[in-house]
């Protein structure tokens, strides 16, 4: 076995270039797979992260149908949530507090400075106990302010640098969507989360963006239950006092579990379909391959009759040839698995990614797998040749 | 002892629906240590004949021994091991794998035998032998024919076989290189090697003990020289 590996490398090495442009599509598929995989990961690490972070107490309401059972939302996407429901279920039995949230993104504009993608968040003034947010400087806004539609902001720590840098900011005028906010405080940073930096973050009364921007629906209610025990209860409770006003498929309430899992499943199609695409790149590397041992076939047709006529058996031209993909592939899939991960890893700096050692190792399986497919029918090409037609190719 | 004993062999191939008779009852037997030239026009179906005693190709009638085996009863497997082992062909365009150096292109049957050898050391003896000792890095396309059909002859030796079955050797060389190539065939038999030349060149053929003339696919004359 080892003349018969000595005598593929060798071959393989007379071709540096070609081997290398033919493991380069093996390569490409290996570290697509990895690296669109652990993009995924770091999401849902970031994800359940957050969901996590606010709690086990927490309940969700989201609007329309998502099934428990099955992957992902099934519901129209039609949103028939109001604020008023809130209020109704601010006053369900154990229910500590619940707050609209709305999710904008949108530029801001200080003067001569502008920041575009601000991720705007139109809350309650309860929001910042909800979700454990605290402020750095000045104050968040009051109940009077936001019932009032009061037309004040508080700002994520980067946002503030990028428009104030090291000026003051308290009682500055900002233009967020082309409306003019007071800046009223700055919150503690908080770092990246759903895959968006969490500081460069604007967050002004939701009741402004009913009446200035015309958003009807929160984009989802947060509702925070006394205890963790009574959870269950209180969400079947949110259930009954919605189903008064909406239909069983216009709305979802959801515990902290459930809404990771609900993300879960739909990463999880994000992440099958990522990967299968890229394993459709690691197919056209492993047809790159076959596509070669062919042409090597019929390059190297004399040397194979040679090659018989001093003894080799058709086992052995097919062993050789077999191997010559196997390692192509193999090694392809060594330098791919290197690539994913080292580019997976180096992304961590711009964003959150978590290496899946399970799509490594199936990917890096898939290669080899990919090379004996591949292989198998120019190596069994080159083992039928007749050796007299094959000494007098030209 | 009778290395080589071919019984009534005959090789049909069908071209387009007609028949073709490339060989017809040949009888031919080859002693251990006789250095035998096939001689015969081109067509005349003696590279055939060669082919079916190097047991690279299979006659459609007769039989085949090779050293009181029948070739006709082994398997691809056992048929190769019995190539590698005791024929050592060597080639009219020599067919050195190119981008290979001589030490390499000499080496390259022993991957195949079953025979346990030094590899290396013989392939260096032999080279010696060939005077090529110091080519053992050039490529075919760094030798002259000359040289080329030397290593050619090389590589055939390695293994240490019983029997070279020489395909035009000369075909393809100057009349001075091939004259090196023939003494070099002849001082192989003279160390006791079972040495066959085919080639349509009676100057060539000249040059062994018994001279086997090919026409039209059947031997017309077998003489001792």
């Amino acid at each position: 076995m080892s003349s018969y590996l000595r005598l593929a490398l060798k071959s393989l090495f007379l071709n540096k270039v070609r081997s290398l442009l033919t493991m380069l599509g093996i390569i490409i598929g290996v570290g697509a797979v990895i690296i669109l995989t652990s993009l995924v990961g770091g999401l849902e690490k970031q994800i359940r992260d957050t969901f996590e972070s606010l709690g086990t107490n927490s309940l969700f309401v989201f609007p329309g149908s998502i099934s428990d059972q099955g992957s992902g939302p099934t519901g129209t996407a039609v949103n028939k949530l109001t604020y008023a429901m809130v209020d109704n279920i601010r006053i369900i039995d154990g229910v500590k507090d619940a707050s609209p949230h709305i999710e904008l993104t949108g530029s801001a504009i200080y003067a001569d400075k502008e920041v575009k993608n601000v991720n705007i968040n139109a809350v309650d003034a309860n929001f910042m106990d909800m979700y454990s947010i605290d402020i750095a400087d000045g104050r968040f806004m009051t109940k009077g302010e936001v019932s009032g539609g009061r037309m004040v902001v508080v700002i994520g720590p980067s946002l503030k640098s990028a428009l104030f840098g090291t000026q003051s900011f308290l009682d500055k005028e900002i233009k967020i969507k082309e409306k003019r906010f007071t800046v009223i405080g700055v919150t503690e940073p908080k770092g990246t989360s759903f895959g968006v930096d969490m500081d460069k973050s604007a967050y002004f009364p939701y009741t402004v963006a009913k009446q200035r921007f015309q958003i009807e629906r929160p984009t989802y209610i947060l509702v925070k239950t006394q205890d963790t025990k009574i959870l269950k209860k209180v969400q079947r409770d949110i259930e009954k006092t919605l189903l008064r006003q909406l239909n069983k498929d216009d709305f979802s309430v959801k515990s902290q579990e459930e809404g990771i899992k609900f993300f879960q499943d739909i990463l999880g199609v994000l992440a099958s379909a990522l990967g299968g695409i890229a394993g459709v790149s690691l197919l056209v590397g492993g047809v790159g391959i076959m596509n070669i041992m062919f042409v090597s076939v019929t390059e190297r047709t004399q040397e194979i009759g040679l090659r018989k006529a001093v003894g080799a058996n058709s086992r052995d031209i097919l062993t050789q040839f077999l191997l010559e993909a196997v390692i192509l592939s193999l090694v392809g899939g060594i330098f791919g698995v290197l690539f994913g991960v080292g580019v997976s890893l180096g992304m961590t700096k711009f964003i959150d990614t978590s290496v899946n050692y399970f799509y490594v190792a199936l990917s890096f399986g898939v290669s080899a797998f990919i090379g004996v497919v591949f292989g198998v029918a120019p190596a069994i090409r080159a083992s039928r040749l007749d050796p007299i037609t094959a000494l007098r190719y030209e | 002892m009778t290395i080589i004993d071919a019984q009534n062999i005959g090789r049909q191939y069908s071209l387009g629906g007609s028949i073709f008779k490339a060989l017809d009852g040949i009888n031919l037997k080859i002693e251990q240590g006789e250095f035998v030239s096939i001689v015969g026009k081109s067509g005349s179906g003696k590279s055939t004949l060669m082919h079916i005693i190097g047991m690279l190709d299979r006659s459609t009638e007769g039989s085949l021994y090779f050293s009181g085996k029948n070739a006709y009863e082994l398997d691809d497997i056992e048929l190769a091991r019995l190539r590698s082992n005791e024929i050592g062909f060597v080639f009219q365009s020599f067919n050195l794998l190119a981008r290979t150096g001589s030490l390499e292109n000499v080496l390259l049957p022993s991957v195949y035998t079953s025979k346990k050898y030094d590899a290396k050391e013989r392939a260096l003896k032999i080279l010696e032998k060939v005077e090529l000792l110091d080519k053992l890095k050039n490529t075919p396309a760094q030798l002259s024919g000359g040289q080329q059909q030397r290593v050619a002859i090389a590589r055939a030796l390695i293994n240490d076989p019983a029997v070279i079955l020489a395909d035009e050797p000369t075909g393809n060389l100057d009349s001075k290189s091939g004259d090196e190539v023939m003494r070099l065939l002849k001082s192989l038999h003279k160390e006791g090697k079972t040495v066959v030349v085919v080639t349509h060149d009676n100057d060539i053929a000249k040059k062994a003990n018994r001279i086997v003339s090919i026409t039209d696919g059947k031997i017309v004359s077998d003489q001792i020289v």
